[in-house]
């Protein structure tokens, strides 16, 4: 592994966000040039990067399976389909060459000769062209645009989209790195995720876990967003607390954050000071770090208005090919907005809970299963709101 | 109708879609059942349902 031998490795947690400008020119200048004889399975092992898409999956094992079956393809994901969520828009905007090291080292890891970089975005499309016009690698790079839904970015409705295909998710039963684009193994990559793993090449597995925790190393991106004065895309260690996180954005006093995104879950407001932005500490509250999204609802806010609006957007967004998600999603959604609206039938509270139990595990992606999570959260809570609904109040209008 | 080609482990929700009969929701068949969980899946109408081994 080389490192040029001027470059300082970057010292504090301003990792992905170190550089100056997005031109190349400024990308070298702040990171040097791509390195050359890297062993990047082990030393993605090594330094335990876990993929920064939501899942959190290893990032080490996925590359060893592809590496393993050759003719692979790499794609780079940056559909973002979650509305909450500007990091991967924001990252290609500051940093898109740190992104396109990290696709074309991945590419030479597995021996990939094509790869992919997909977003929703036209202009980020456009952009991304001409950095990769202005670079002089091998790799074949591709910029796709996909739709703006919130399935989108599910890697193998990713892959339905490269192949010509709806793109929607397919049932689990073959995986993307055993059949993929073009039906080779392919390698999906948030685009974060490959921006770590172009700084982990240059500067090391123990520079990488010199910051977060042991469990989940390194640096990610979180978009602070809702009762906020300064909302963005905040670079923070893994084990960051959240009220740090909230403060760096202006947040206003809260009820409750929203914490992964749709698909997460509320970290009520009495819990925050004492949460940090990590697997361990976020579980208890059956959230986790996710894609990043904090999303805080102010004291002006009813939380089960807002979580009927985020229902009803979910169950809008079904990709409709399955009957349980289909049915079910819709009927829990309009059940919690009977209740958000101001209906005072306790019986919606067992409708919603027996959609949710009824819509587990029965999609061909985890649609349903995200969305359930997200609205027993809700219920659990903001079970004290849902008592005032009933009671025919809102402590929304009593806050304003 | 596939639910009732194997109603050890399946019955149908409201929308007419297989669902498992357990509480816990578990899906596993057990091997005594197995030509009659493929002959479910064969005749599944909404091709709801998929074995595996």
């Amino acid at each position: 592994m080389t490192i040029a031998p001027t470059l300082v490795a970057p010292p504090d947690t301003r990792r992905l966000f170190a550089a100056p400008g997005p031109s190349l020119a400024q990308h070298r200048e702040t990171y040097g040039d791509l390195p050359v004889d890297v062993d990047l399975p082990d030393l993605v092992e090594q330094a335990g990067l876990l993929g920064r898409g939501g899942a959190a999956f290893p990032s080490a094992r996925k590359l060893r399976t592809v590496a393993s079956r050759g003719n692979g393809v790499v794609v780079g994901n940056a559909a973002e389909g979650e509305p909450a969520s500007d990091k991967d828009r924001t990252l290609l905007t500051v940093a898109p060459h740190l992104v396109i090291d990290g696709l074309v080292l991945t590419a030479r890891a597995v021996g990939a000769r094509r790869a992919y970089l997909t977003t929703a975005r036209p202009e980020i499309a456009r952009q991304l062209r001409t950095e990769v016009r202005r670079r002089r690698d091998r790799l074949r790079i591709e910029v796709v645009e996909v739709e703006d839904r919130f399935v989108s970015g599910e890697e193998s409705a990713l892959v339905n989209a490269l192949n010509g295909r709806p793109g929607v998710p397919s049932d689990r039963l073959t995986r993307v790195w055993e059949r993929g684009v073009d039906r080779r193994p392919t390698l999906v990559h948030n685009v974060e995720t490959l921006a770590h793993v172009a700084l982990l090449a240059r500067f090391g597995a123990d520079w990488f876990r010199s910051v977060g925790t042991p469990e989940e190393p390194g640096t990610f991106l979180a978009t602070v967003g809702g009762a906020v004065s300064a909302p963005g895309v905040f670079e923070v260690p893994y084990g960051a607390s959240l009220t740090g996180l909230l403060n760096a954005a202006g947040a206003m006093p809260a009820r409750a954050v929203l914490v992964g995104g749709y698909h997460g879950a509320w970290v009520p407001g009495s819990a925050l000071d004492s949460t940090r932005m990590s697997r361990t500490s976020l579980a208890p509250h059956g959230a986790s770090v996710g894609a990043g999204v904090v999303a805080v609802l102010g004291r002006d806010r009813c939380g089960l208005v807002e979580s009927a609006g985020v229902a009803a957007y979910l169950a809008d967004q079904v990709a409709g090919q399955c009957g349980p998600c289909v049915n079910g999603l819709p009927r829990m959604s309009d059940a919690l907005s009977r209740l958000a609206d101001g209906s005072r039938d306790p019986r919606l509270v067992d409708e919603v809970q027996r959609m949710r139990r009824l819509v587990v595990g029965r999609g061909a992606c985890a649609h349903p299963d995200g969305t359930a999570r997200f609205v027993a959260s809700t219920l659990r809570v903001f079970a004290d709101e849902v008592a005032v609904h009933l009671g025919g109040g809102c402590s929304a209008a009593a806050a304003r | 109708m596939c639910a009732d080609l194997l109603p050890e482990v399946l019955t149908r929700d409201e929308w007419g879609y297989p669902v498992s009969r357990r509480p816990d929701g578990a899906l596993d068949v057990d091997r005594s059942l197995r030509e009659h969980a493929e002959r479910a899946v064969d005749m599944c109408p909404l091709l709801a349902l998929t074995l595996v081994r």
